[in-house]
């Protein structure tokens, strides 16, 4: 039997040419009993950390199939492409420092390289040389050359089954033997089997941006591209013996293998003459003293010290000192606050260190912290780090400048095809119109979704049955998943000791001077490098000017930092019970909101359950309510046992205790499939990754029966571990582990802290960081004046560009005023807005003085009139209008420079129209997105009390299944993927906020309303289970047209004008979350 | 963006999403906005308005202003020139308001705001205007919108307005407007010039209907455009004659050229034969000629002086013209490549003449392909060859047998899965092609329908072309 | 008046140059060439071209072969094809090294329609060969397509051609054509080394010509199926000379 090893093979990795996932090529060449598989993408080694995961995990299984890491170098200066095999560390090395510098003198996707800088670099690797299509006499004469120069060159030849197939393969062969570079088989592979044929064709279409009818020959002629098995391949190549074999004797020849790139952490932080396990040492007791200042805890004091032997154990005093470096950095020099999270960081080293908040001896608070890191996994440890958005900015800066841009750079996030843009771009590849394809791209909502349902493509008015319909929607799946390009992720950063390039191609990003590899996270943990998720997170940005505003603590604290905040505040938890929560981190959404009142979080860690609880996991797997159950006592808390002849009895409790026995967490589920299925941590972890990655669909059904096999053999209750697996599952695309949620918890409890005390603070905190969260500016005023705020309209004589405190009136108040900053002026400059204080000190007190010293521009001027911002001065909204449009030179003269002040002109009284109430609160929604005058709803209220149509309030008294109707602006749409279909929306009106579910079957007859409508009608039925009320409903009527009544002249009420005058959608625009 | 009446009364309204307008009417047709069209269209319809008044001006996007002072009176009166060109925009499907006026402003503000139909006496525009919104005056919708926010909805509010605070405010091109509209200030409209298109007549005060009338008139009105054309410099690649019957009836015939000409001689003896197709029925009273496609040509004489090289427009174009014009156009032609990977596909009939497109690529030299193509390929017989895909050692075709000497192949080409169901798509529709060549030295292009595989059902063999 | 008669002058010597010019198209052999009158295909006159039992009907042999002759023509001018059934494939000329994009098609309805085709395209300035699929040119015929060929200097080619399942007719006799050629394919012989067929012969069969002789050769198209096709003088090359016509043919008999 004849040895065989395909070493051209192209991945999606080569985007819009490759047709097959890395991991499918080696599976693929695997399954026909093909040696090795080398995939060679276009100037990119993006792929190949895929293709070498998968070799070791076909290896558990026996297969013997290696993926060789390889690369097509294309040139731009006409020679002929090669494929690149690097033999060593030191020449794959040489490879990724030859993309980079291809990569970093191009265009962000580009790779621009030459002969020159391939010679530079060329030794220890072996050459194919890949023939033209067209075989000029030039090529010999370069293929002589390349031959000549560098002692390990071939010759690829592929059979395309083209017309004259052999006679090209003779002309190589003898090519070949005159240039000494023998000729080798391969088969040029787009793809793992030739099913995939259309599919490429429409990723060349899309490429060459030309519809599948135009294409013509830019397609392949057939469906040859796919890999074939050794015996094919002999049959293929026949008549030139040796040619086959000599395949797999290169293979042979290659010894390096992507393990090799072991990994090798900075070692910067260490000073000298320090070992870095000895300052890690030194700083984490230190550290503990600081935290401890009543003496450490003996318990702690074990902790730390078993932490720190691991840490060293495994080699990793480098990483957390790095972490603790940049953690250090921002918080100490650039008083930003942050906090870690993350399975490392819910060490009490790190705890100790200050990366995180989380005190993981606290009684309740019994982290598995020994699984902090895997000792089989050889993965890295992880701990990502929370920065204020604002300011995140400045710690990617000393990232660069602590390591240099040759030792940090951002990991790449693999974009892929998700379903609009698939079946947009197919649609498009198959020649469908743009209102089709706009139309079936339409029907998908939000980014994630399991393809086009024939339902949807009905609704969008199209026939499901329609042959061309039918080919798009199917194709379309089919790229699923595929990557599209790649971008950089939005924190993480990998490090190393030695340059970065040696290890993996840095190539340019679209922003300027960014740069980032080639490599996703998950590439990054496969091969073991060092990263660090520095991310961005808005609360922290609200916190800290939340807590600028506070006043020092009872204790004389002043807050800076989330620490200072006191702990076990019962007021806060009450607050939180009563599902007030309206801005606080994570649980201010409509779904967490109706869990509070239930779950009734009294301790720190229901905060972490409550953020848990409300995710896809634990909600697939139908988990929620047998825990609410369990917590409140209707139904007794038991652990699902083994066969005793299995085990412990109480294996699971040990895992499940904290949580009455009900799995909500990821490392609980993972912990269930060691412990209860008895998965290796390989294959547990191998099943984790497998949920998270978008394709190997039958995988997972092979991991799921292994895993109730694995239960139910040992004596599980067969449906008990159903249920858990439809849990991992449901964690795999959409995990959150309890490292993670701890640290939210923490953010949850201070802002609610915040919050419950100092509603004013925390509105401005929050105000002054949008956008951020869940809600917008209306609606966070709105629960402050609730809270008892007094909120002010932003104005000239008191604004600053940001949101203020003011002074109390009187000084027995407990909450000082806030002035809206100039800020919620829609279209308002920082900038202007300076000038404008500027002004303001310098005792500018009326239109023209602000615009004459503030030098402020027509527009800005008449933005802030229109705003209402110049009342203070005496001047409501109209005349200030009129006012500032009176200061200027012609109309038509630049609306953004400086106004030209002229002498004052005596000017002829005007009068103008009285400006009624409903047209003061839509101008106000208009240009600053709320209004502080009025609701809108109010001015409907009669009419909707004619037509028997509540307020909102009412509901917080109606009784369960009562019908009733309200009406509102929309401010929310929610349709969660958990959700099956149901939708969730808030309305508001005047009184207050009702919820209304919307089932699917009233959604898809109603489709149109629920998704577009500004101002709705819900007739329902009220749902009230403990403490959460809903409107269930039934039936809408759409009052959107109403909304233009506000801003009719109502001076003159018998002319109605209304000609012409155009639907407004909204006075808001609701955030829709798909 | 716009929507049909029907769709309007459907709730639809333009600036909506395609999608939520078909959630909403899911069997709503769109079609995409075609500016250029929708231009094309109006210069159209101002052109055909020059039947009320020579000055016309377009208003684009969609509308347009006639001046019909001095002309009311040949139709009895304003409110019967309405009349009348109301019912003819009717009868042509189109949807409109008219509105009649003192001033353009004017106009326009009624129609646009006003109730359709309605005309102002003369001077009495401004109690009509006052109710309408300030939008009516034309402005840039900016200082529009600004004037409705300071509470001025109608333009009654505007005109009592101190003009010189409004000025400062609003510019001096919102006073102008205003004062357009109240015919205070002339307004200069831009007169769509009546079109020149190239064209001759010729009327008879007696009908004609003799064929030899009908060619001479034909030579006769064809040089008068072309005496035109020659003189600008200019040619044109069609011709349309029309002959006026005495019924109203036009009857058009028309011929084309290769390449732009003005050769009357010529152009005349290509219209010669189908003028003798004219049925003159009770006479022609008149002839008209009009010339398409009209675009700069040199002088021919030049060729002459310049040597040898037979310049197209002497030779070649007026041979093609001929063929064409009696052949049918659909018979000659060139061989244009087509990219397709499908032999039968792969070429397309392009003009003989003209430029030749250069989109496709050149057929591959190197990919050997047969001088005849059966357009239906033939069925063989009696083939006999090895699995899975070598070539055939011999076949029969047309009841003769053929042993195969040598042979190529296959060429693999798959189906246009594009063209079929997706659930019926399959590798195994693919065709093999072979080039083989017989003991006696003929060339066969073969090719297998599909793999072995089934034995129930072999594979079909077929003959696509001889290479000779 | 002067200026009348230089013009006249000009257009008589072109007229005169064009018939001098006519001349003859040299198959660059001297064993083909020496019997032919002048040493090269006769320009400015018509040759018949025909192929032997199933190439009668569908001439695919006669067809390449003429377009291989007259490939050298198609690159000083236009040339015209005209058919009567619609089965000439242009990749397929392409890849003999004729220029498609140099050749406008005919497709007549008749016989008579063809020939008129031929001889108003024989006549027009520009073009410098007509090839012309018709099943017989009778004598008057014949002459009328000389005299057309006359005009201009360009050539042309008759494939004689059978519609599909009709009966021969008889051969209309005495034709005027300059030369009347007899082609079949013959077996290919690729280079020793490669595999399929090798570069497309013919056996080409001079039955007639006026002053000169006849004869029989095995030709072949050496550079066809690649991209160097038609960058060459005659893109026909000399494999073997089997001697006169008669001759060859009984040694073809011997042979057999």
């Amino acid at each position: 039997m004849t040895r065989y090893a395909e070493l051209q093979a192209t991945s999606n990795f080569s985007f819009l040419r490759g047709a097959s996932h890395p991991e499918e090529l080696v599976m693929g060449a695997a399954a026909l009993g093909i040696e090795a598989v080398g995939i060679c993408d276009r100037n990119s080694l993006a792929g190949v950390v895929r293709a070498w995961r998968e070799m070791r995990e076909l290896k558990e299984t026996g297969a013997t199939v290696r993926a060789l890491t390889g690369c097509r170098l294309d040139f731009a200066d006409g020679t002929p492409s090669l494929l690149v095999y690097p033999t060593d560390r030191e020449a794959y090395g040489r490879l990724t420092r030859l993309l980079t510098a291809g990569q970093m003198r191009s265009e962000k996707g580009e790779c621009e390289l030459h002969w020159e800088d391939f010679q530079a670099e060329a030794q220890g690797q072996l050459l194919l040389v890949v023939p033209p299509e067209r075989l000029e006499a030039s090529f010999e004469a370069q293929l002589r050359r390349i031959a000549g120069e560098l002692p390990d060159v071939w010759l690829a030849a592929a059979r395309r089954y083209g017309a004259r197939d052999l006679k090209r393969l003779s002309h190589l062969a003898a090519l070949a033997e005159r240039s000494g570079a023998p000729m080798v088989a391969t088969n040029d592979a787009l793809y793992h089997g030739p099913e995939r044929r259309p599919l490429q064709d429409v990723l060349t279409c899309i490429r060459e941006t030309c519809t599948i009818a135009e294409a013509g020959l830019r397609l392949e002629a057939n469906a040859e591209r796919h890999l074939k098995p050794p015996a094919e391949m002999v049959r293929l190549f026949a008549k030139f013996p040796g040619v086959v074999a000599r395949s797999a004797e290169i293979a042979d020849r290659i010894s390096f293998d992507l393990g090799q790139l072991k990994y090798e952490y900075p070692d910067e932080p260490v000073p000298s003459g320090k070992t870095a396990i000895q300052h890690l040492r030194d700083l984490s007791w230190a550290g503990a003293d600081w935290r401890y200042p009543d003496g450490v805890p003996e318990r702690v004091r074990a902790t730390v010290a078993h932490e720190l032997d691991l840490i060293e154990e495994l080699k990793f005093p480098n990483y957390f000192l790095t972490v603790h470096d940049i953690v250090r950095h921002a918080r100490d020099d650039l008083k930003i606050l942050c906090q870690g999270r993350g399975s490392a960081a819910n060490s009490c080293v790190c705890f100790c260190l200050g990366i995180t908040a989380v005190d993981p001896t606290k009684e309740d608070q019994d982290l598995l912290f020994s699984r902090f890191i895997s000792r089989n996994r050889g993965e890295p440890p992880d701990i990502d780090v929370d920065f204020e958005h604002e300011r995140r900015e400045e710690v990617m800066q000393y990232i660069y400048a602590r390591y240099g841009r040759h030792r940090a750079a951002i990991v790449a996030t693999v974009i892929h095809y998700r379903p609009r843009m698939a079946i947009r771009q197919v649609g498009k590849a198959l020649g469908l119109t743009e209102d089709i394809t706009a139309a079936l791209a339409g029907t998908v909502w939000g980014s994630y979704g399991e393809g086009v349902p024939d339902e949807h493509i009905r609704q969008a008015g199209l026939n499901p049955d329609a042959p061309e319909i039918r080919r798009a929607a199917a194709l379309a799946q089919e790229l699923l998943g595929f990557p599209r390009h790649l971008s950089q992720h939005v924190g993480g950063y990998v490090l190393t000791q030695r340059r970065l390039d040696e290890t993996v191609p840095i190539g340019n990003a679209a922003m300027k001077d960014r740069t980032f590899i080639e490599w996703d996270k998950d590439d990054i943990d496969a091969i073991g490098l060092m990263k660090v998720d520095i991310l961005a997170l808005g609360m922290l940005s609200a916190l800290r000017k939340s807590f600028a505003l506070l006043d020092p603590l009872d204790d004389g604290t002043v807050v800076t930092d989330v620490a200072h905040i006191p702990q076990g505040d019962k007021a806060v938890y009450e607050m939180l019970c009563q599902a007030d929560s309206v801005g606080v981190f994570q649980v201010e959404s409509r779904a967490q909101m109706s869990m509070l009142p239930r779950l009734k979080p009294r301790k720190f860690y229901d905060l972490v359950i409550e953020v848990a609880i409300v995710r896809p996991g634990p909600i697939q797997g139908n988990m929620v309510h047998p825990y609410l159950k369990r917590r409140n006592g209707i139904e007794p808390i038991d652990y699902p046992a083994p066969h005793p002849d299995h085990g412990d009895a109480d294996e699971l409790k040990g895992i499940l205790g904290k949580t009455h026995g009900v799995p909500l967490f990821q490392e609980q589920a993972m912990r269930v499939a060691i412990v209860a299925a008895k998965f290796t941590d390989d294959e547990a972890d191998r099943l984790r990754r497998s949920m998270a990655t978008f394709r190997n669909v039958g995988t997972i059904g092979e991991h799921g029966l292994k895993f109730v096999r694995g239960m139910t053999v040992r004596g599980y209750d067969p449906e008990f571990a159903e249920r858990c697996f439809k849990q991992i599952e449901g964690f795999g695309s959409y995990g959150f582990p309890e490292s993670h949620a701890i640290s939210f918890a923490i953010l949850v409890y201070v802002s609610a802290w915040v919050k419950h005390h100092r509603p004013d603070a925390f509105l401005a905190g929050l105000l002054n960081s949008q956008p951020m969260g869940f809600y917008q500016p209306a609606q966070l005023v709105r629960d402050a004046r609730e809270h008892g705020v007094d909120v002010r309209p932003p104005d000239v004589s008191f604004s600053d560009w940001d949101c203020t405190l003011e002074d109390k009136d009187d000084p027995r108040e407990r909450l000082r005023p806030v002035r809206l900053g100039l800020r919620q002026i829609k279209g308002f400059k920082a900038a202007d807005a300076e000038a404008l204080m500027a002004a303001r000190a310098a005792g500018a007190d009326s239109i023209e003085a602000f615009a004459r010293q503030g030098r402020l521009t027509r527009r800005a001027l008449e933005l802030l009139a229109e705003a209402d911002a110049f009342r203070s001065l005496g001047f409501p909204r109209r005349e200030a209008l009129w006012a500032v449009k009176g200061l200027a030179g012609e109309w038509g003269a630049e609306r953004d420079a400086p106004l030209l002040l002229r002498q004052s002109l005596k000017e002829a009284q005007v009068e103008l129209p009285f400006m009624s109430a409903p047209q003061h609160v839509a101008e106000d929604y208009r240009t600053t997105s709320l209004s502080l005058k009025d609701h809108p709803v109010r001015f409907f209220r009669e009419d909707l009390a004619a037509r028997k149509i509540v307020p909102c309030l009412v509901l917080k008294t109606a009784r369960d299944r009562r019908r009733l109707s309200v009406g509102g602006l929309v401010l929310v749409r929610q349709r969660p993927g958990t959700a099956q279909g149901v939708v969730f929306m808030t309305l508001e009106d005047e009184t207050g906020i009702a919820n209304i579910v919307v089932w699917r079957d009233v959604f898809e007859a109603n489709r149109r309303l629920v998704m577009t409508t500004g101002f709705l009608v819900v007739h329902g039925q009220v749902q009230s289970v403990e403490g959460v009320v809903h409107v269930v409903a039934e039936r809408f009527t759409d009052l959107s047209h109403r909304l233009s009544e506000l801003r009719e002249e109502t001076d003159h009420p018998g002319r109605e004008i209304k000609v012409r005058s155009k639907v407004s959608g909204a006075l808001v625009r609701s955030r829709d979350f798909h | 963006m716009a929507v049909s009446s029907d769709a309007a009364c459907l709730g639809l309204h333009p600036g909506q999403k395609a999608t939520d307008a078909m959630a909403l009417v899911p069997e709503l047709t769109t079609a995409d906005a075609e500016p250029e069209a929708d231009a094309q269209a109006l210069a159209g319809l101002v052109d055909w308005c020059v039947r009320f008044s020579p000055a016309v001006a377009a208003d684009a996007p969609d509308g347009l202003f006639l001046d019909i002072s001095g002309v009311s009176h040949l139709w009895g009166g304003e409110a019967e020139l309405m009349a009348d060109f109301r019912d003819r925009l009717a009868s042509n499907g189109l949807a409109f308001h008219l509105a009649l006026a003192d001033t353009p402003g004017a106009a326009w503000a009624l129609a646009h705001f006003g109730r359709d139909g309605t005309i102002a006496p003369p001077g009495g525009q401004a109690e009509l205007l006052k109710p309408l919104p300030p939008a009516a005056l034309r402005l840039d919708p900016e200082a529009a919108a600004q004037i409705a926010r300071l509470g001025l909805r109608r333009l009654g509010q505007l005109i009592d307005l101190p003009r010189a605070p409004l000025g400062r405010r609003f510019g001096q091109a919102t006073l102008e407007r205003l004062d357009q509209a109240l015919g205070r200030a002339t307004e200069a409209l831009r007169f769509r010039r009546p079109p020149t298109p190239w064209t001759a007549r010729l009327a008879f005060l007696e009908p004609i209907s003799a064929p030899e009338d009908m060619a001479r008139v034909t030579t006769d009105v064809t040089a008068r455009l072309c005496a035109r054309l020659e003189a600008e410099n200019q040619g044109a690649r069609r011709f349309e004659i029309a002959f006026h019957r005495a019924d109203g009836k036009a009857l058009p015939i028309a011929v084309g050229l290769a390449l732009p000409g003005r050769d009357a001689r010529r152009i005349a003896r290509l219209l010669h034969p189908k003028v003798e197709t004219v049925d003159p029925g009770f006479g022609i009273e008149c002839v008209t000629i009009c010339a398409y496609a009209v675009e700069p040509v040199s002088g021919r004489q030049i060729h002459i002086e310049a040597g040898l090289a037979p310049a197209v427009e002497d030779g070649l174009a007026p041979l093609i013209d001929r063929l064409a014009n009696r052949l049918g156009p659909e018979r000659v032609w060139r061989a244009a490549p087509v990219d397709s990977h499908v032999p039968e596909r792969a070429v397309s009939r392009a003009a003989a003449l003209g430029a030749a497109a250069a989109e496709a690529r050149p057929w591959d030299p190197e990919t050997p392909r047969p001088v005849r193509l059966f357009r239906q390929p033939e069925p063989l017989e009696a083939v006999t060859a090895l699995l899975p895909d070598d070539p055939p050692r011999q076949f029969r075709w047309r009841g003769r047998t053929h042993v195969v000497r040598r042979a190529e192949g296959p060429e693999r080409i798959g189906e246009e899965w594009w063209r079929r169901e997706i659930g019926e798509v399959s590798v195994a529709h693919v065709r093999d092609y072979y080039r083989v060549e017989d003991a006696e030295g003929g060339r066969f292009w073969v090719f297998r329908a599909g793999p072995y595989g089934d034995p129930a059902a072999p594979p079909k063999w077929w003959l696509h072309g001889l290479f000779g | 008046m002067s200026d009348f008669r230089a013009i006249r002058a000009k257009i008589a010597a072109m007229e005169s140059a064009e018939r001098a010019h006519a001349g003859v198209l040299a198959f660059g052999c001297a064993a083909m060439d020496a019997r032919l009158p002048g040493c090269g295909l006769p320009l400015g006159r018509w040759h018949e071209i025909t192929g032997a039992g199933l190439e009668a009907e569908v001439s695919a042999a006669p067809a390449a072969f003429a377009a291989l002759m007259a490939a050298p023509l198609a690159q000083r001018g236009e040339a015209v094809w005209v058919l009567r059934r619609d089965d000439l494939w242009a990749p397929g000329l392409a890849g003999l090294g004729f220029r498609p994009e140099k050749l406008i098609q005919v497709c007549a309805r008749d016989e008579a329609e063809a020939l008129a085709v031929m001889e108003d395209a024989l006549a027009t300035v520009g073009v410098s060969a007509v090839f012309g699929e018709v099943e017989a040119v009778d004598l008057t015929a014949g002459r009328r397509l000389q005299l057309a060929c006359e005009k201009r200097g360009s050539t042309g080619f008759v494939i004689k051609r059978r519609p599909y399942g009709g009966t021969a007719r008889k051969a209309a006799a005495g034709s005027v054509a300059a030369t009347r050629w007899r082609v079949a394919s013959a077996p290919s012989e690729p280079p020793a080394g490669e595999f399929g067929l090798g570069a497309p012969r013919f056996r080409v069969d001079l039955e007639r010509c006026r002053g000169g002789r006849s004869g029989t050769w095995i030709l072949q198209a050496d550079q066809a199926y690649s991209w160097e096709a038609g960058d060459v003088a005659h893109p026909l090359r000399l494999v073997a000379d089997l001697g006169d016509h008669e001759l060859a043919a009984e040694k073809f008999a011997a042979a057999a």
